[in-house]
Formats: structure tokens, sequence, C-alpha cells
């Protein structure tokens, strides 16, 4: 049922826009910390997607997506003008609540 | 090949934390920025030492695990994908500038590091490293030297290949060495390095590198023009060339390029006649800019350049630039639900207006939208080909209008690939380069891959077949 909820995430913020530059990855404070691509925009937004088509994420890389400190640095960066930090926000709420059930 | 052998040996030579086997996580290295078929890693290290990238690289050599080397995958070819069960090698956690030497005008930097990240510590120091892919916020040094990046003022400072000194260089084989030398001048028997720069990954894994520097421009200027005719705008830049200038950069905008901007950027506003528009930045000492511009203003002119506008003031050369800046974002916005595949052909300066109508003929023959800018200063042009990756029709038109680009490029005396590099999607164009130029040296290519990676296990398949 998760998967349909995020389906409509990423149809929400039009995720798969992502034209993959990685420009995100290089102002985000946590990828910058750890240099693990799970806790980097770029590699949040495709965890998402590959949750939408069903892919099992484990629990280190629901941390990834956890991990967001909600900074909006990559929305400011990203030439596809997708709202990166709403989509991980909206998305952690998801899972949050799906852990709560 | 004993992939449970090479694991446990992996992790005796680095740190558990450095391996990453996940699924979710792997799929993140399955892509590049580029429409190259994806594939899923078996595993992906993260080292941070050149002994342990020549540990896992002499495990690989040993067990016939392929490696993939990469940082920043921001390729536009499907160089770093890794097919065949590869392993990646992730070398961002390798992030120093470890020496910035002004004496002896040199940055020692890791290949972890990105080129901006670069720039701004040189410029605490005056200086600056001049080849400016525009992917310069993500793309690091490692990857722009492995794919032979150029950028804007490839024009005045040429591409990577021209600002490495020496570099040190795992082999296939897991033997670290140190290509090239130190100093500017270098006859140390075969030139290697030069071998190794634009190998995509094939032939060496570069760790870290002496970069030549360069002292920032005492003063910049920057003009913009319009042409009611492309031709004429690509005559231009063989004028101005002729005319002995060397501009910093010499970016070209077609009108594709412009009706996208200003359907992107409200302020941006452009002549309605006006078909293509240059923007030129000259740098050099304050007291000889004002006799610069008169001179550019009069080439400019004759070429029937109109409504030439320059400055010097900071925020009105940003404002120039954003024509330039927002045209990718602007296409990315515009065409919702298509892609944007960035080509990447040169030609001499002089056969610019050939080229430029060359790839008018062939959007029309195909009927996909193509919209152009380039660093036209050394014949650089990046035709932006828009498809929808969701019709199989339109993807198959893409790789042809890509094939009839690079093939165009060739009979204009040009390169299929200037500096994003051959990967895995412009092999087919790099063999049609050769049999007009020798098909003897593929012969070569194959022979010095063989002899540098004797199991082929260095980023197989990309660049060259062997086989």
């Amino acid at each position: 049922m998760i998967n349909d909820q995020v389906k409509l995430l990423v149809e929400k913020y039009s995720l798969t826009r992502c034209a993959r530059c990685n420009f995100c990855e290089s102002v985000c404070p946590t990828y910058a910390a750890t240099r693990r691509r799970i806790h980097g925009p770029r590699g949040r937004i495709w965890l998402i997607i590959y949750l939408s088509q069903g892919i099992d994420v484990n629990s280190d890389e629901y941390d990834g997506l956890l991990s967001c400190l909600n900074c909006r640095a990559c929305n400011q960066v990203c030439p596809a003008g997708i709202e990166i930090a709403e989509a991980i926000h909206d998305a952690k709420a998801l899972l949050v609540r799906n852990a709560l059930k | 090949m004993d992939f449970e052998s090479f694991r446990a040996e992996v992790k005796r030579v680095v740190s558990g934390d450095k391996v990453i086997e996940s699924r979710g996580e792997l799929m993140l290295y399955s892509y590049d920025a580029s429409p190259a078929e994806s594939a899923i890693p078996r595993m992906v290290i993260q080292p941070e030492t050149t002994n342990e990238v020549s540990e896992v690289i002499k495990l690989a050599n040993e067990y016939l695990i392929p490696i993939v080397p990469s940082s920043g995958r921001t390729s536009l070819h499907g160089g770093p994908i890794p097919y065949n069960g590869a392993v990646v090698l992730d070398l961002m956690r390798m992030n120093k500038v470890l020496e910035v030497n002004l004496e002896d005008s040199y940055v020692h930097v890791e290949v972890g590091v990105r080129l901006d990240e670069l720039n701004a510590e040189l410029a605490r120091h005056g200086h600056f490293f001049p080849p400016d892919p525009a992917s310069s916020t993500a793309a690091t040094v490692g990857g722009s030297l492995a794919n032979g990046a150029g950028g804007m003022r490839g024009a005045k400072y040429g591409t990577v290949k021209d600002w490495v000194l020496g570099a040190e260089v795992v082999l296939p084989t897991g033997e670290p060495v140190f290509m090239g030398c130190r100093t500017l001048k270098c006859r140390a028997g075969y030139d290697l390095l030069s071998l190794v720069i634009g190998s995509e990954g094939t032939l060496g894994v570069i760790t870290n590198a002496y970069l030549k520097i360069w002292p920032l421009p005492e003063a910049i200027v920057r003009l913009r023009v319009y042409f009611r005719d492309v031709v004429d705008a690509a005559r231009a830049v063989g004028m101005i060339k002729a005319r002995g200038f060397r501009p910093l950069i010499v970016e070209f905008l077609d009108r594709g390029t412009m009706e996208a901007v200003s359907g992107y950027v409200k302020e941006f506003t452009y002549p309605r006649d006006s078909e293509a528009m240059l923007i030129i930045d000259l740098d050099g000492p304050p007291e000889a800019m004002k006799r610069y511009i008169d001179s550019m203003v009069n080439i400019l002119k004759g070429a029937g350049g109109y409504e030439i506008e320059w400055t010097g003031d900071k925020d009105e050369m940003d404002r120039i630039y954003m024509a330039r800046r927002a045209a990718y974002p602007a296409l990315l916005r515009l065409f919702s639900g298509m892609r944007v595949m960035p080509e990447d052909i040169s030609v001499p300066p002089s056969r610019l207006p050939e080229a430029v109508k060359g790839i008018g003929s062939i959007a029309s023959k195909y009927g996909l939208k193509i919209v152009t800018w380039g660093h036209v200063g050394d014949g650089n042009l990046h035709p932006n080909i828009i498809y929808n990756p969701n019709d199989q029709s339109s993807v198959s038109k893409l790789y042809s209008v890509s094939r009839e680009l690079g093939l165009m490029a060739i009979n204009l005396g040009g390169t299929v690939s200037s500096e994003h590099g051959i990967g895995v999607l412009k092999k087919d164009l790099l063999t049609s380069e050769l049999e007009v130029k020798g098909i003897a040296q593929l012969r070569l290519m194959k022979a010095i891959k063989r002899v540098f990676d004797p199991n082929n296990i260095l980023n197989p398949g990309k660049v060259i077949d062997i086989d």
C-alpha cells in the first residue's frame, strides 16, 4: 500500500524529471558529511522512485531518507526545478506514518 | 570469476563501512546523466587512499572482476555504468586539496575534489584551474581528467590534457605509478600520462594529480551581440580569431535557445529578428580593455552583428550571462515529459557556418527538436536533442540524429566528441572517425588496452571493444 502512496508522491513532484546531473549532491550537507549517495538528494530522489516501483529499501537506505535536514540547498541548484526537499519531507512522513501503524 | 572469495578478500583490505552491497544503494550507481542503458553493480567500494585502490585492483585482476572507477557520475556517454556485474570504485572519499604551490605553479589534488571546490580554493590564492565544463559544480578532478573535459574557456586554455603535469595512477594490474612530472617540461620517455588522460578509466585509475594553475585575469569585459543569420554569427568567430583575438569565452546561442530562455526567465528578452547571439569575454590588463573593445565592436559590426552591449560590471555581466546559464534549466522545464541529450561535436571554426546549417537539416529530417549552443571559440557545438524517453521511435531517432551529427562533424574536418568522451554511446562513431583518419589506429588502441590491462578488468567495453 505504501508503494501506491509513494507513486502518488513521485507524480506530485514529477520526480522522474530528474536529469541526474548531480548538482544537488554538491551542495548537500549530509552527503558532504558521509559521502554516501543515500545521504544525498539525487540518491534520495531515486530511492523514492525505486520504492514507488516496489523495490525493497533496507534500513540503511531508510536512514538515508530520514537524515535529510530539509535545508533546501538542493532546491536552489536543481536545473529541472524539482522541489527535492519537499518531496523528501513528504516521503519521510509517509515512512514514519507507515512504521507507526 | 569467484566473487565470494573476491568479496572476502576486499573486506580484508578495506574496512566494511567502505563496501556497499545493499540493492537500493547499489542502484544509485546504475546510471549516469546519459540515456545509456543502466546496469546495477555487484558491489561499490569507496577507497580513501591510493594504497586501498591498489589493493582492490590487484584483487580484481586476480579474480577477474570488472572494475569501473567513478566519482561525480555526471558523464554524458555511459562511461561509468557498471555492465556485466562490475564493481564500482567510488572515489568521492578522496577529496582533499593536498598542496597549492604558487612558486612551482601547481595544485596537488585528490580526484574526488569537484572543480568548483578546487577553483574556490585556488581563488583564495589569486589563481584558477582553467578547464570549466558546464557541470563543474558536480564534476570532479578525476572524472574531468578521465574524460578529457573542456568547457567554455577551451578556446583560450584548451582542455584538461593541457593542464596536467603528472598524476598518480593505479595500473589495471594494481601497481601504483607516478606518470608525467611535477615540472612543466617533461621528456621522460613515452608520454603515458597523455594516454591515460581521456582514457575514461580504461587504462588506469587516477588517484591524485599535479595540475597547472594560472593567475586569475586582471580584468574581464563581457560583450553581447545578436545576428540576423546564424551563419553570420559563426563567421564572426573566424573573424575574431583571424584578427588575433583569443577571447576567454565565445558562447553561441541559437534562436531555439533564446526562445527557451525567454519562456523560462521573464526578464530575458531578445530582438525578434535575431537568429543567434554571442557572449564574448575578453580578458587582459585593465588599461588595454578600451582598445580591445573598440576593435571587437568593429569586427562584430563588420560580421553583421547588432545591438552590441558590453560591460565590466559584475552584476551586469551576470545579467548578460543569464541567457547561457538558464539555457539548460529552460529546456528541462519547458519540454515536460521529454529529455535532453547534449551532443558534443567540434569542427574547425572556419566550418561553423556549414555545421550550424547542417544541424538544422538533420533536425528537420528526423523531426526532433534540436536547440544548439556551444563554445564556438574552438568550434565546439552542443546540439541538444530533445526526445521522449518513453517513446521507442523518439529514442531511436535520437540515436540516428546523434550519429548523423557525428558523421557531419567528421566530414567537416572535425571530431565526434570534443569534451564529453566516447563511453558506450559513441563507440561506432569513433570507428567512423578512425576510418577516415586511418583505421590502423583502432588496432593500436586495442593493443594499448591489452598491454595496460591484459585481463580486461578496468572499465571493459568502454571507448573501444578489444575483441
